[in-house]
């Protein structure tokens, strides 16, 4: 048997529309993602202004990101890191290490968790990118253990397994803290807007059109002179730092981190799930699916009354059922069904 | 020298069992090549109904391997038709998230009809005295079955018709299918074996392990990883995969921390892919 | 036709699940207790109750949940208003801690917080708490809960690092005391939160009590093979084990050194899984020897054994655990607090804890028995207690003023 598990890793979930389809849509499209980040944005003043459920649209927010970041890669190079919370922790720690031993602005630490995390991509790069598929996935996942191991053992700058908790600066916007949450939260809504319009530009960019031609035939890809390591590693570095950014917003809403909520199993599998549920191979997927995602997970603290145990059940189960009859994701229902629609609409005309 | 001597066969002793539940990883995997995240869980599985024949009904531990493993190959034939079967021919983003949502959903319904403790038995601790070196009476035991196993399924693989089906599909399924062969019936065979192997490590492993309901990713972590050492879509590889992980392991936790054992397993792991990509015995153990 | 009806289905059920989770998000609000008013005053428990810390969450409940049935047969607060338990599970990770805290404290205009018993949920739940501006009275062990600056943080247990430096002064005492001199030690802990800070904290004190270690380990919280462990015991032979970690990790290191014959003390570092019932059960006899410091027993004054024997009656178990004592103890403080402030309001609450000084009450159940809180919001005068395991029952040994019985070393 080969071991190149490659070869049949990452098949295009979803055909994309031709160009000249795409680009008829795009002006509408753009507006109605302009207008829906819009309401999002103006949640907390009319719709749930208080402090848990602010709570819950931040939450919401966070995992838009960190699973855009994670389809940024598997769903345009076909690559599945199995431990993505790699990323997403390495940023989280680099905030809290540098704002908790330098006392400076966290805003500066903004930046420093994305290039600390593009970071750990490179080199997991560097190492990984010789081979592909599981292997890949594997790494990832091995990576996020070892950071782990080394944010318990640190102690001196980790704060060991008791993780850092970051001083409080009530209402010092210098500090990136605030009266509410609500600052923070628009905050993170500018960054998965961003993270949106960067995939949205780089898909129309030449290297967009690289990036589909790695992951659908690297053979071809290959024999057309493209570097196929060159654009894997640029795609992994920006999905890490893109994950590192949010992982950095993480700890500053909870002004807190430790190892198991950085680099912890669950962590991983939190962006597989919010990108997967919402649909591979489409722009708001990964946004749809943090909702559903963490509106599952509260609706499953409510009904179980609060244990965490019935809640992983709850959302686990539905999830998988929605799986296996919905394999597309909810962006797939939504396209069969507007497909339909437009395809009746065609034959009456 | 006593230290080292029993850190190194107590490694050896365990790892048996890992190269068990590993060769059932690398079946399912090789046949379907579907990751299956409930792997670990089936072994979590098989050692809760271990805990419970023994302590509460009084069963003797040897009886319970059978049990399980005939229990588990049907569970395995069921999960098979009803859901991995399906997936097959999805992409492998629908496969993964299938697989690890199955694997959250065995786990926390576990936690919840038994709770987070760590359940063991009292053959845990067990132990006799050669030479100066102690050993547990039942990894050695383990080590035991493990090795009959494994010697039953290479005769299995090998001898039989489906047998060699399997080891046709791991080696190639298209040109297999072009062959004629029942690609669908080896799958099912192949499933089935990979879960009845987890039934049988699970049954025994309970004999010198606890068991927690969230021991499934620990041990799913180590099949993978023995898996890609040994080699993949090596069946022998696997098995000695798991055997070196498990010294790897005693190893670190005798002489560096415990806290670092799996650190070190994954470091193994890297060397292993930088030096030799296709695993240890990925070509010296094909089996044809 | 079969697809886009699926399809349908499956929309209509997460758009159904979506509105569910909307309603619950933003329900309840209405219909809830009031702090202000003639009605009961709610207070809030945040424990985990699912997960790895599903025991002593729910022993830290239990304890708060009969000291609130006590307060209330005892007439109440504010003159005859009655204590209303508001729960909410921190579950298995800090961010949820700090999620459940939120929601409750959104929900539920409490007048106090207690929890969240393991010390990196009590971390994020004390920051929500503070936000809140309500007072967390917690029983964690953490330093780094009153170095933070926190105004609202009340912790009623001593430090950490105060746990591991008493447990060699006792020692010494205790040999002293039975004529002999300080023992080779091997230390063993957890690499969780409360256990690499007493690890740090045993390491450094333990020459200067003048304990010669032969062995120091850390181990994760969640091993299941302690077969290296033990291996190391017996090669490093030393004459007393001084043990921190989970419960599920003591009974196994204690039960394998006692197969390979190794029969030399063990105490526990921090109490710790030492002083769980399942120790105590999975042990049986073995049991018996076993020492551990703690920051509350049940046989400390008669007002403590009473509570702890209705406690076991009401739970069946053998003894009161140290977390059920201190979150009892944590909801008698803020009772007080509210009797102090004359009001239920969270915010006078928390002034009223922060000049508490009592000496009565509640303070009987501590070694010391007094509680006020210093500026960083540490209770200053609780010291660690020394048990063992006498007869199945943990009995104070040492120091000697509170000593119930003397050690058997």
């Amino acid at each position: 048997m080969s071991t190149d598990i490659s070869r049949d890793a990452g098949t295009a979930p979803v055909t994309p529309p031709s160009p000249a389809a795409r680009s008829r849509r795009t002006p509408a499209k753009a507006a109605g993602a302009v207008l829906v980040l819009l309401i999002c944005a103006s949640l907390p003043l009319w719709a749930f202004p208080d402090d848990y459920s602010v709570g819950i649209l931040m939450q919401i927010a966070i995992y838009a990101g960190y699973g855009l970041s994670w389809h940024l890669l598997a769903g345009y190079t076909g690559q599945y890191a199995f431990g993505h919370a790699a990323f997403f922790g390495a940023g989280a720690y680099v905030m809290a290490i540098f704002s908790y031993h330098t006392g400076l602005s966290p805003w500066l630490g903004l930046g420093l968790a994305a290039i600390g995390a593009a970071v750990v991509g490179l080199l997991v790069g560097l190492i990984a990118l010789r081979v592909s598929g599981l292997f890949f996935g594997l790494i990832t996942f091995g990576t996020a253990l070892m950071l782990g191991v080394a944010a318990n053992q640190l102690v001196g700058l980790t704060g060991g397994a008791a993780g850092l908790s970051l001083p409080l600066h009530l209402g010092d916007a210098g500090m990136m803290q605030f009266d509410t949450q609500v600052p923070l939260y628009e905050i993170t809504l500018v960054i998965v807007a961003g993270y949106l319009l960067l995939t949205w530009a780089l898909l129309r960019s030449r290297l967009g059109l690289l990036f589909r031609s790695v992951r659908d035939d690297p053979v071809a890809a290959d024999a057309s002179g493209v570097n196929i390591r060159g654009v894997r590693l640029g795609a992994l570095c920006l999905s890490a730092a893109m994950a590192g950014l949010i992982g950095a917003i993480y700890a500053q809403s909870l002004l807190f981190i430790d190892p198991e909520s950085a680099f912890g199993l669950t962590q991983s599998v939190n962006a597989i799930f919010t990108a997967i549920i919402g649909g591979m191979g489409s722009l708001f997927g990964p946004v749809l699916g943090a909702a559903v995602f963490v509106l599952l997970r509260e609706v499953g603290m409510t009904i179980s009354d609060g244990d965490g145990v019935y809640s992983v059940l709850f959302y686990s189960t539905v999830v998988f059922v929605f799986i296996m009859v919905a394999p597309k994701g909810l962006v797939g229902i939504g396209r069969r069904l507007f497909g339909l629609v437009r395809r009746d609409a065609g034959k009456r005309e | 020298m006593n230290l080292l001597l029993e850190t190194l066969l107590n490694g050896l002793l365990i790892g048996g069992v890992y190269g068990i539940f590993s060769v059932g990883f690398a079946l399912q995997f090789g046949t379907l090549r579907i990751i299956n995240f409930t792997h670990g869980d089936f072994v979590m599985l098989a050692m809760f109904l271990g805990f419970f024949a023994v302590s509460q009904y009084g069963w003797n531990p040897f009886a319970v391997i059978p049990v399980a493993m005939v229990l588990f190959g049907l569970v395995g034939a069921v999960f098979f038709t009803t859901v991995f079967n399906r997936l097959k021919e999805e992409p492998h983003e629908i496969q993964l998230i299938a697989t690890i949502t199955l694997s959250a959903i065995i786990t926390a319904g576990t936690q919840g009809l038994f709770g987070q403790d760590a359940r063991s038995l009292d053959t845990i601790t067990e132990i006799f005295q050669l030479g100066g070196v102690h050993l547990g009476v039942w990894k050695v035991i383990g080590l035991g079955i493990s090795l009959l196993l494994a010697g039953g399924l290479w005769l299995l693989l090998t001898r039989s018709g489906i047998g060699r089906d399997i080891r046709a599909s791991v080696d190639d399924a298209v040109a297999a299918r072009l062959q004629g062969i029942n690609t669908r019936r080896a799958y099912l065979v192949a499933f089935s074996l990979g879960a009845l192997l987890a039934g049988a490590a699970g049954a025994t492993l309970i004999t010198f392990y606890p068991v927690t309901p969230s021991v499934g990713a620990n041990l799913l972590v180590l099949a993978f990883a023995a898996v890609l050492v040994g080699g993949a879509g090596s069946l022998p590889g696997a098995f000695l995969g798991g055997l070196i992980l498990a010294v790897v392991q005693q190893v670190t936790a005798t002489y560096q921390s415990p806290a670092l054992q799996n650190a070190y397993v994954f470091l193994l792991f890297l060397f292993i892919l930088v030096v030799k990509p296709a695993g240890l015995f990925g070509r010296l153990a094909r089996v044809d | 036709m079969r697809v886009p009806r699926t399809a349908m289905k499956a929309m209509l059920a997460v758009a159904t699940t979506a509105a569910v989770a909307l309603t619950a998000a933003c329900g309840g609000r209405s219909d809830s207790a009031d702090a202000s008013g003639d009605s009961d005053i709610p207070i809030a428990l945040v424990y985990p109750t699912s997960g790895v810390w599903k025991t002593q969450g729910e022993n830290s409940l239990r304890g708060a949940q009969l000291a609130i049935n006590d307060i209330n047969a005892a007439g109440g607060v504010l003159g005859g208003r009655k204590l209303v338990a508001k729960v909410a599970d921190a579950g298995n990770d800090p961010q949820t801690a700090a999620s459940a805290a939120r929601q409750l404290l959104q929900r539920d205009k409490v007048a106090g917080l207690l929890g969240a018993y393991l010390s990196s949920y009590t971390l994020t739940v004390s920051t929500v708490a503070e936000r809140a501006g309500v007072a967390d009275v917690t029983q964690s062990f953490s330093d780094e809960l009153v170095t933070r600056g926190y105004k609202n943080t009340f912790k009623t247990t001593p430090t950490a690092k105060a746990f591991s430096t008493s447990v060699f002064d006792y020692l010494v005492g205790m040999y002293e005391a039975a004529g002999k001199k300080p023992p080779s030690a091997a230390i063993l802990a957890s690499d969780d939160a409360s256990g690499q800070q007493q690890y740090a904290a045993a390491v450094e004190a333990a020459p200067k009590a003048n304990f010669d270690v032969v062995l120091k380990v850390q181990y994760p919280a969640n091993i299941t093979d302690t077969n290296a462990l033990v291996n190391r015991i017996a090669a490093a032979k030393p004459e007393i084990l001084l043990l921190n970690g989970p419960d599920l990790a003591e009974i196994q290191i204690v039960k394998a050194i006692r197969a390979r014959g190794i029969d030399v003390p063990v105490v526990g570092l921090g109490g710790a899984g030492v002083t769980t019932q399942a120790f105590v059960d999975s042990l049986g006899a073995g049991v018996d020897g076993v020492l551990a410091t703690v920051p509350f027993n049940g046989d400390i004054t008669p007002r403590a054994a009473d509570v702890a024997k209705r406690y076991n009656a009401q739970h069946s178990g053998t003894f009161m655990p140290a977390e059920s004592g201190t979150a009892y103890v944590g909801a008698w403080l803020i009772a007080k607090a509210i009797d102090k402030a004359g009001s239920a309001d969270a915010k006078k609450v928390a002034d009223a804890l922060r000049t508490l000084n009592i000496s009565d009450g509640p303070a009987e159940l501590y070694p010391g028995g007094a509680v006020r809180f210093n500026a960083t919001g540490l209770n200053e005068s609780a010291y660690p207690l020394m048990i063992q395991y006498q007869g199945g029952k943990p009995v104070t040994v040492w120091p000697e003023k509170d000593a119930k019985a003397k050690p058997k070393l």
